[in-house]
């Protein structure tokens, strides 16, 4: 599953622990996370998408293969 | 002010001091019948001396623990990082994967010595053979009651 945090975050100006700290996760999460080894829960999904002010549909590109 | 805290340094501060309290008394029982019974045989000696390190060691892991624990609740900011890196979700999802592999290798080396000792040594295999069968049952036991849970 790819995601697009890694440029929503420098388009808001965060940095890595900036984020981490605002969705109460690790650094290494979000590292993990913006180069695609990590797929999060939804309730790590929902809360970055919420820290953006997007859907989760919008942050995260769910791919035909990984949703069979 | 333990009260106030979250489960996870609840449990912490909890587990480290059940930790404390065996590793002190399996270490006084140590010491206690490395004093008092010496010199019965070498296998009495290696008991006494495994009760005593083993004992020693949780001890010093749970007080050490507790002493960490401790000095966070005197540091919020460092405290809040404790919190989020003890219920970060990809750490646990490392720690489920690196427990099924662990679980997966052992049951795996132990059938495999097993059919090795099956040639060898009889005794070995009984026990390797009830070390398997303890994991099996303890696997069937947990996984009952974590599809009950979910």
């Amino acid at each position: 599953m790819k995601n697009r945090i890694a440029a929503l975050r420098e388009e808001h100006g965060l940095t890595q622990q900036q984020l981490a700290t605002m969705v109460e996760t690790s650094r290494q999460t979000i590292i993990s996370l913006e180069s695609g080894k990590y797929n999060p829960s939804i309730l790590l999904a929902h809360k970055i998408a919420k820290t953006f002010s997007l859907t989760i549909e919008e942050v995260f590109l769910f791919e035909e293969e990984s949703l069979c | 002010m333990l009260i106030k805290q979250a489960k996870t340094v609840r449990l912490r501060v909890i587990y480290s001091i059940i930790a404390l309290i065996i590793g002190l008394s399996v270490f006084s029982i140590g010491l206690y019948t490395t004093i008092h019974g010496g010199g019965q045989s070498s296998q009495f000696d290696f008991a006494s001396g495994f009760l005593v390190g083993g004992g020693g060691s949780m001890a010093l892991v749970g007080a050490f623990l507790l002493l960490q624990i401790l000095l966070l609740l005197r540091n919020p900011q460092k405290l809040q990082q404790f919190q989020i890196d003890e219920n970060d979700e990809r750490r646990q999802t490392i720690m489920e994967k690196t427990c099924k592999w662990t679980f997966v290798i052992l049951a795996l080396g132990i059938t495999l010595a097993s059919l090795i000792f099956a040639m060898v040594n009889f005794t070995v295999l009984i026990t390797l053979i009830c070390c398997l069968w303890t994991a099996a049952i303890l696997f069937a036991i947990i996984y009952f009651f974590m599809s009950r849970r979910m």
